[in-house]
């Protein structure tokens, strides 16, 4: 290899690749000790790498028309049906490890040292939730048709552009066609590379990071890496069993409900959302007015943005006051909640126990600041 | 600087009119924004939506019984149709509790603005497109369900209270001509 790679005169990128990383790894130096849940990253990094890997070979089948989608990824699910299994369970993996990474972060109160990094991975957030909800409509079952009218619909309640915003998205005045390409290039093209950039970028900003001088460092390799490498095998097997034994994951992973193709005159009587979304379905879905919901809807998605701004307390969570512990758990709690309440058959109770829900959620939001300043004077 | 032979194309930095040179870049760099401005305008107006079909539909009613619903597809867009019985259009002037009873904020033609909110009292014609996210609400027998974000209507597709769609359903621009219904923006 080095003989060929000498003659091409491209040894250079022998020595980058090989050289510089191993002596970027073994030099690179992070904190003696980590928790369990800093594993997270490379279990991210290693789905995120299946999903392309699993994407790729899906794209190869998938044809992105109205009158083709749902027929070819019919002929995926029985020609490939590990491919579009591996797909859809890395796609809830990873959401369900997104979600814990970001409960790290949380925990450990990351955001303070680490605003960047954060704010890198929040935006890596947004995306992925496109790319989610961009993947599940591609599927174009009823339910994902219908999900995409609401989701695409969305952008009409803003004020004087709402309505040309929504159009451009579609394309069209309704759900047809151009809003399905304009998902498929998003969904192939535009986000993974985008997504990729993110990642990129996250990952240098955690890597620049200087370390305070007192802490007692360890070099990554062998003495990091072998846990994540020890995490993403406990990865690959959850992700196996996913394919293997249990592709549609209770409903979860695939919806039974949208195994069957859209019809433009009549919405299903039960929509259920993706459950890594759900809690913004629910809000759409509680709060009695159009503007409002989707306000909150958005305001939910920016709320981890805000709160490196609003905790005063840099502490982890565990060393921060009890009622600054309480209130963000508070609002941890109502997010999930919220989450299942909206995966139920929806039902007045259900609502109303959403509206409550909601409630708490912006009550502890808010209470955060007055909670972690007070703690520290 | 001491000039060595090779460097004699490069100016003498002294010599150099700063104030010329900002103006140059300054307006290459407007000379660039403009042709990527204008290219990516070019590229983004190939995203607008085509001009719709001036083409009418034509719906035959003549099988839709009193109290009876069905939606039609007419260039992508669901369009609710019911035969409304007299009960229903009496309900109509009693039904309490509307967000918008007599359609101020709704969008209706001008032949629609009445109580009924149609061409003639029976058949009621509406977009089945929720005005709240556009969900196509379903005909329940005594008004219209959207089950995305769960909004009722009345018969007369007018918004009750307290739901998320903000008003009444957009009444279409058409014609009746015995049992059939004309549908069209060019009418």
């Amino acid at each position: 290899m080095r003989g060929i790679l000498a003659r091409l005169g491209l040894l250079w990128l022998w020595d980058v690749i090989w050289g510089r990383a191993r002596h970027y790894l073994t030099h690179y130096r992070v904190p003696a000790k980590l928790g369990v849940l800093y594993v997270l990253g490379a279990c991210l990094l290693l789905l995120l790498g299946l999903l392309i890997l699993s994407g790729v070979f899906l794209a190869f089948g998938y044809v992105p028309s109205v009158d083709g989608a749902f027929d070819s990824v019919t002929v995926l699910n029985q020609n490939a049906p590990f491919v579009r299994a591996l797909h859809s369970s890395s796609a809830s993996v990873f959401f369900l490890c997104c979600y814990a990474h970001m409960v790290k972060g949380i925990w450990y109160g990351s955001y303070h040292a680490k605003q960047g990094v954060w704010s890198l991975g929040v935006f890596l957030w947004w995306l992925f939730m496109m790319q989610g909800f961009l993947g599940f409509v591609l599927t174009w079952g009823k339910i994902s048709y219908w999900s995409a009218q609401v989701v695409l619909d969305a952008p009409s309640a803003l004020p004087w552009f709402g309505n040309a915003l929504s159009t451009i998205l579609k394309g069209a005045p309704t759900l047809s066609q151009s809003a399905l390409s304009r998902a498929h290039i998003a969904h192939v093209l535009i986000l993974p590379f985008s997504v990729c950039t993110l990642v990129c970028l996250h990952l240098a900003a955690i890597h620049m990071q200087p370390l305070p001088q007192s802490t007692k460092t360890v070099p990554f390799h062998p003495y990091q890496s072998t846990k994540d490498l020890l995490a993403c095998s406990i990865c690959l097997f959850v992700i196996a069993f996913l394919v293997f034994f249990l592709p549609e994951g209770f409903g979860l992973i695939i919806d039974p409900d949208n195994q069957a193709p859209p019809d433009a005159t009549q919405t299903p009587a039960h929509m259920r959302p993706l459950w890594y979304l759900a809690p913004f379905y629910g809000v759409l879905l509680a709060v009695p007015n159009k503007v409002l919901g989707l306000f909150g809807a958005l305001m939910m998605a920016c709320a981890p943005l805000v709160l490196p701004h609003i905790d005063k307390d840099p502490r982890p969570m565990h060393a921060k006051s009890p009622l600054a512990f309480a209130l963000i758990f508070l609002v941890g709690v109502s997010f999930v909640g919220l989450g299942i309440l909206a995966m139920l058959k929806t039902t007045v109770a259900h609502i109303l126990a959403m509206r409550v829900l909601i409630l708490l959620m912006c009550v502890g939001f808010v209470g955060i600041l007055p909670a972690t300043l007070w703690r520290r004077t | 600087m001491v000039k060595k032979p090779n460097d004699a194309h490069i100016p003498d930095p002294k010599g150099v009119d700063e104030a010329r040179r900002r103006f140059l870049w300054q307006s290459v760099g407007l000379m660039a924004g403009l042709i990527g401005a204008g290219t990516l305008g070019g590229l983004a107006t190939t995203l607008a939506p085509k001009r719709a079909s001036r083409q009418i539909g034509r719906f035959d009613l003549s099988n839709l019984k009193g109290g009876q619903g069905a939606t039609y597809l007419y260039q992508d867009v669901p369009y609710l149709v019911v035969h409304r019985t007299q009960e229903m259009l009496n309900a109509l002037a009693q039904t309490e509790h509307l967000a918008d009873p007599n359609s101020l904020e709704s969008v209706q033609p001008a032949f629609a603005k009445n109580t009924h909110r149609s061409l003639t009292p029976p058949i009621f014609v509406a977009r089945a497109v929720c005005t709240h996210l556009g969900c196509a609400p379903s005909f329940v027998g005594d008004g219209f369900f959207c089950p995305c974000h769960r909004s009722m209507f009345d018969a007369a597709g007018r918004v009750f209270k307290n739901q998320v769609a903000p008003t009444n359903l957009i009444v279409p621009n058409y014609q009746i001509e015995s049992h059939w219904l004309i549908l069209g923006e060019a009418l």
